[in-house]
């Protein structure tokens, strides 16, 4: 169960911990790549490598060719259904069943690039896959790109005074990032005061769930829903018990952004900065 | 599996019902009372006073204090107490019509039906908020529990033994197909697994008032049919001598008993435990008649259930812990300990 609860949480980067990539030194540039994440799978595509990639995990869907590959459930994973597509390498975000061992056992060269806490460790992550990839130069221009232009997006952003405090949702079970997570960490650079860092975290997942009544009392100036896709909107939320009573909903001040872009940390970190910054520029 | 002994009959005595009954009053107004936004109680009580017909106070609460108390914290312990008291009275029901203590009112696959039929919903995408998800909670559970009774049933004989093996088996089958299910949409597991331990987080009015007739109708039945589940308790032929049909009181019980269990768990999740420590601990605590067994576990049940949410919004306070974690870790040891007092001759 713990382990299914934590799969749960691979839509949003949880790990803090900055580990040494698990490849092994080789000199060859892979072309037969399987990519096991679906960040590190627009990042491939980003720097142009993707006749090399043969197979994506089942969430890849961006971009959209990257759907059309083979795919393999990152999600249930099975090392014989890998080893039969002959990769001389996989890409993982995650090891919670042992898959680096298990690709090392099976002689596969693997790279682990585990969620960052930070817009630098995504930056950091851009390069590492492209220089083990053979695409360093194409993964510094991207991150390069990206360094700037989201650091200008944030540097203009509206800056509210006494600073704003907003409410992620991830799903209608409350459950929220923190602060420690990277996606935490994007909010922050903003200014924006989460109100989930009031809860504890006893284990360092970086995600939490509120109770409602947490909620109301802290009556958050924005609202930012991650679960549109699954029904969410402002009229949803504006109907949950005492709710219209929020000063966000009151305002008008619930955003929508796209769980798949909020939920990683690839070339689309982007776009997720644009959603944050146009949210707080059309805020009240 | 040892057979509950055969209850002394006896009448509800004041005494014991006293008792429950403080001890769920005491746990209702600390429900409604202790909360993470900090109001203050007497602040609390005149807002509740103010709701009372021909009453009429001014608490002092801004619109949104006044909100999480009526339309947060009161809703959620309402409902809180109908599902304990519900999952009581019927794991009580459960265990004697069965006479079986393990039995819980999980036990003809309500749990794994209502299960399949909530993951299903979670997992289309269709959302944990609305009334469908409930609908379809509930929808699963009726099924599963009819096919129990339709494999059991086969070749017209039908008894306690295989009404349980017919559970068990049932159980599992949908329990397989929730797991397939769930597997298959991996983005939504949080939420399933959040419904699956329990959850009074996100409830409301809707969900009281959703409950309240099943709960009404499960109670009266299972009340009225307490002295035939004592005539039961001595067994099935010596009840039919009796002049009692076992096989009626049986579906009557059973049928009566799982419709409340079904809408229970509809609105709010699989909540554990609670089914076989109340009705235990009430028979350990003031004896095994079901004359006092299915009132005390109904009062009991709803006090314990609001003491356990109350440690599930206060353990992590501001945040939340399910409420099935809280049933079990706190109520395991604590029927432990009444089994162990039992056990001496202390109680």
């Amino acid at each position: 169960m713990a382990l299914a609860i934590g799969l749960a949480a691979c839509s949003e980067p949880t790990t803090a911990v900055a580990q040494p990539p698990a490849v092994s030194p080789t000199t060859a540039v892979p072309q037969r790549i399987v990519s096991l994440s679906a960040t590190h799978t627009e990042i491939l595509y980003a720097i142009g490598a993707e006749d090399q990639v043969i197979a994506t995990d089942l969430t890849a869907n961006y971009p959209p060719a990257a759907a059309d590959t083979t795919k393999v459930d990152a999600f249930n994973f099975n090392i014989e259904e890998v080893v039969a597509l002959d990769p001389d390498l996989v890409v993982l975000a995650f090891d919670f069943s042992g898959e680096v061992e298990a690709l090392a056992t099976a002689g596969i060269n693997s790279l682990l690039l585990p969620p960052p806490v930070d817009l630098a460790g995504a930056l950091e992550q851009i390069a590492e896959l492209g220089a083990a990839v053979g695409r360093l130069d194409a993964a510094l221009n991207l991150s390069g790109g990206l360094k700037q232009d989201i650091g200008n997006l944030i540097s203009s952003a509206p800056v509210p005074d006494p600073p704003a405090t907003f409410f992620h949702e991830i799903d209608a079970t409350l459950f929220s990032a923190n602060s420690a997570t990277f996606l935490g960490n994007i909010f922050a650079q903003f200014g924006l005061i989460n109100i989930a860092d009031e809860v504890p975290d006893e284990f360092g997942s970086g995600f939490v769930q509120l109770s409602q009544e947490f909620i109301l009392a802290s009556d958050p100036d924005l609202i930012f829903l991650g679960d549109a896709a699954f029904g969410e909107s402002a009229d949803t939320i504006g109907m949950r018990p005492g709710w219209n009573s929020l000063s966000a909903v009151r305002l008008g001040n619930i955003f929508e952004l796209d769980a798949d872009i909020s939920g990683r940390w690839g070339p689309r970190t982007l776009q997720l900065v644009t959603e944050i910054a146009a949210a707080l520029d059309s805020s009240q | 599996m040892t057979a509950i002994a055969a209850p002394v009959p006896s009448r509800l005595r004041l005494g014991p019902t006293a008792k429950v009954v403080a001890f769920t009053i005491l746990a209702l107004l600390a429900g409604v009372l202790i909360g993470p936004a900090g109001l203050s109680p007497r602040q609390v009580l005149l807002e509740i006073a103010d709701h009372v017909p021909l009453i009429s106070v001014d608490s002092g609460l801004s619109e949104r204090e006044a909100a999480i108390v009526w339309q947060l914290r009161v809703p959620r312990v309402m409902l809180g107490a109908l599902v304990g008291g519900v999952l009581a009275i019927s794991g009580g029901a459960f265990q004697g019509v069965f006479r079986n203590p393990l039995a819980d009112p999980y036990l003809l696959g309500v749990a794994a039906g209502a299960g399949l039929g909530a993951t299903i919903v979670i997992a289309v995408g269709l959302g944990t908020s609305g009334l469908l998800l409930p609908a379809a909670a509930f929808l699963g559970a009726v099924v599963a529990v009819l096919v129990t009774y339709s494999v059991g049933g086969l070749g017209g004989r039908r008894n306690s033994a295989t009404l349980i093996l017919a559970g068990v088996a049932v159980a599992s089958f949908f329990t397989a197909m929730q797991t397939f299910v769930q597997q298959r949409s991996a983005d939504t597991v949080r939420e399933v697994f959040s419904w699956i331990l329990g959850r009074l987080s996100t409830v409301g009015w809707a969900e009281v008032r959703l409950l309240l007739p099943y709960a009404i109708f499960s109670s009266v039945v299972l009340l009225a049919s307490r002295r035939l589940l004592d005539v039961l308790a001595v067994g099935e032929e010596e009840a039919e001598t009796l002049g009692v049909r076992a096989a009626r009181v049986r579906m009557l019980v059973v049928g009566a008993a799982t419709l409340g269990t079904a809408a229970a768990v509809a609105v709010s999740g699989l909540i554990a435990f609670v089914g076989i420590i109340v009705p235990h601990g009430i028979r350990l605590l003031f004896g095994s008649s079901y004359r006092s067994v299915l009132p005390l576990s109904l009062i009991g049940g709803a006090g314990f259930l609001v003491l356990a949410d109350l440690g599930a919004r206060s353990i992590l306070s501001p945040g939340e812990l399910p409420i099935g974690v809280v049933t079990a870790f706190v109520g395991a040891p604590f029927f432990a300990l009444i089994l162990r007092r039992a056990v001496r001759g202390d109680v």
